[in-house]
Order: C-alpha cells, then structure tokens, then sequence
C-alpha cells in the first residue's frame, strides 16, 4: 500500500513538475517528508533522484514535439554551474536569511510580472530560436543565470524556478518553449547533484543513508510516468493556463522561501 | 534523423530501460529478496547517466553540424559538472 502511495506522489510530483519546468521537488520534498517521515535530507536526496527522472520522461516528449531549445539551454546551464560553484563559496560569507528574503522578493515580483503581462501573445509555434535573440538580452540571460546557479547552491532550490522567467521575461521565448527547455536543463543539474549524494552514500562518508532505496523506486516510477504524461498535457494546454499554474507555483516558492527565512511555519 | 529526435530517442529508451530496472527492483523488494537495493542502485545510475550521455550526444552531433560555439558550451558544461561533484564530495 505505501509503495502505490509513493508512486502516486511521483506521478502528481511528476505531472507538475513537467507541466511547468519545475522537476517537482517544490511537492516531493514537503511529500516525503511531512506525509511519509522521511529526514528532510534524506526527502532531498530522494525527491533528487526523481527530478531527473522527470527530466528524462518530459524532455523527451517535449524533444519530439520540437520545443526545447537546446543550445540555449547548455549555454545558460554552463554559467549557472559556474554561478552554483560561485554561489557555494560566496554562502560561508554571507547570511543565508538576507539572501532568501531577498530571492524570495524577486520570485513574488516575478510572478506578479508575469501575472500583469498575461495577454501578451504567446504563440509556441512562432519565435525565440537562438539564432533570433539579441546579443543584449543574451548576455543580460546569461548574467541572470549565473546569478541564479549562485541564489539556487546558496538557498537549495531548484532551478526551473529562475530559469523559467529568464527565458520567457527576458528571452521573449513562448511560455511553452520555455518550459520545455527548463524541463532539460534541470535534469543536468539534478543528474550532478544526485551524483554528489550517490557518490557519499557508496563510499560511506554521508552521516547516514541519504537516498532511500525502498522509496525511490517506486518514486521514480511515477515521475517518469507522470512527466511523460505532463508533457503531453502540456502540449495540449493553452498557454495562458501553463502561464497562470506558473504564476501560482512560483509565488507559493516565494512565499514559502519568505516566510521560512523569518521563522514562520509555511508548508 | 535531427538531433532533436535523435536525443527524443536516447531518453526515451534509455528511459525505459531504467523503468525496467526500477520496475524489477520493487518487484525483488515486495518478494523479500535483498538485492532489490543493488537493482535500485543500478537504476539511479541510470538516472545519473541518461541527462549526461545527452549532454555529450548534443556536443558531438553540434561539432558534426559545424556549430562549434554551442559544442565548446557542452564540452566546458562536462568539465565544470565533473569538477563540482569532485570539489563537493571534497569537502
């Protein structure tokens, strides 16, 4: 019984997760942790190992369906790894409630943004190759997105999150093709951070196990059918509603971030 | 056939093959038999191993495409995820 209930939080984590580029660790984590009473490491390093089981199952089908762009999604993975690297050094330093209000502030501001810019026309057939964007806005994105490897390693959230808006607000890419190309992006980023864990487990220097094997398969199971399925939904949907899912996704993010940082309970 | 559907390809059968694992995994875990976690551990290997064979594919099939800039992005993107895990299993 508890194996189909995790495989059902996969599949539900799964579906959002692809449906708008997120991976679904913003619903795995509190999931595992809250209603199955895994350590909350322990429910990261799992819901991890999904998210690129997401990856895998919504990239595909969004691969096939032509909507990832994937040169500019390793042109801007390459800076936000290198942001992350930076972002790692730069936590020791500074104190992580200022830089999490401060995230926390720009991902309300981004959705409310993205709320008042609804109607603009958002055609996912029309635009937003790499070879059509401005230099200016491809190096304001690419800045941005080493800002956003450094926030992501500082604060431990996804990156799907921040690169959304980058390439829908500033790359002017289709809600759809934006989306698609997070989709790919978080699976490289979540590949090396599931192998930073993995690696620690098998070798013995992690306190105590991080990846719950009895969970993940199960887990992974009903992420990877779950974001196929979320693709396909996707595809299907109007892009207003993929927009406003978005929108309410990242102002709970927001919120919760927020709220976390000042010591107020928020799930 | 394009990249695109090419890569489409990749994940999706590689993707299936670590559905298989993790499917024979829960089934080896609801017997009772112990190596379920070795056959868990197999799958999240495949995990690992789908997004980073696809980032290594997208270089090759740009540097035969001539779109050397883009490729070069994916070989330093291989560096730098091979040094993070390095540098952060070091400390």
């Amino acid at each position: 019984m508890e194996i189909i209930a995790v495989f059902a939080s996969g599949l539900l984590a799964g579906f959002f997760g692809a449906l708008v580029g997120l991976g679904g660790g913003v619903i795995m984590v509190p999931l595992l942790n809250l209603v199955f009473g895994l350590p909350i490491k322990m429910a990261v390093a799992t819901s991890l190992c999904a998210v690129c089981a997401t990856s895998i199952g919504g990239t595909a089908r969004y691969l096939s369906k032509s909507l990832v762009d994937l040169r500019m999604g390793l042109f801007l993975e390459t800076t936000t790894i290198i942001g992350a690297i930076s972002g790692g050094v730069i936590a020791i330093a500074i104190r992580p409630q200022i830089v999490s209000v401060a995230f926390a502030a720009v991902l309300v501001y981004t959705s409310i943004n993205m709320a008042v810019k609804i109607r603009r026309r958002d055609d996912a057939n029309t635009g937003s190759g790499s070879n059509l964007i401005s230099d200016v806005r491809r190096y304001v994105a690419l800045g941005l997105s080493t800002l956003a490897g450094m926030v992501s390693a500082m604060l431990g959230v996804g990156g799907g999150v921040v690169q959304v808006p980058i390439l829908h607000l500033i790359l002017r890419y289709p809600i759809k093709r934006a989306v698609a190309t997070s989709t790919y992006m978080i699976g490289i980023t979540a590949a090396s951070g599931t192998l930073v864990y993995f690696l620690a487990q098998l070798r013995g220097t992690a306190d105590h196990v991080l990846i719950n094997y009895h969970y993940v398969a199960p887990l992974i199971i009903g992420t990877l059918s779950g974001s196929t399925l979320g693709a396909v939904v996707a595809g299907k949907l109007n892009a207003n509603i993929i927009k406003v899912i978005f929108i309410i996704a990242l102002l709970y993010a927001g919120l919760r971030i927020g709220l976390k940082a000042l010591g107020i309970a928020f799930l | 056939m394009n990249m695109e559907k090419s890569l489409a390809a990749i994940f999706r059968y590689f993707g299936l093959a670590m559905a298989v694992v993790f499917i024979a995994a829960i089934i080896l875990g609801i017997i009772g038999i112990h190596s379920s976690a070795l056959i868990a551990r197999m799958g999240i290997c495949c995990a690992i191993a789908i997004p980073v064979i696809g980032v290594a594919y997208v270089m090759l099939a740009l540097f035969k495409i001539g779109e050397t800039k883009y490729a070069v992005c994916a070989i330093i993107l291989l560096i730098l995820l091979a040094l993070t895990v390095v540098w952060r299993i070091a400390n």
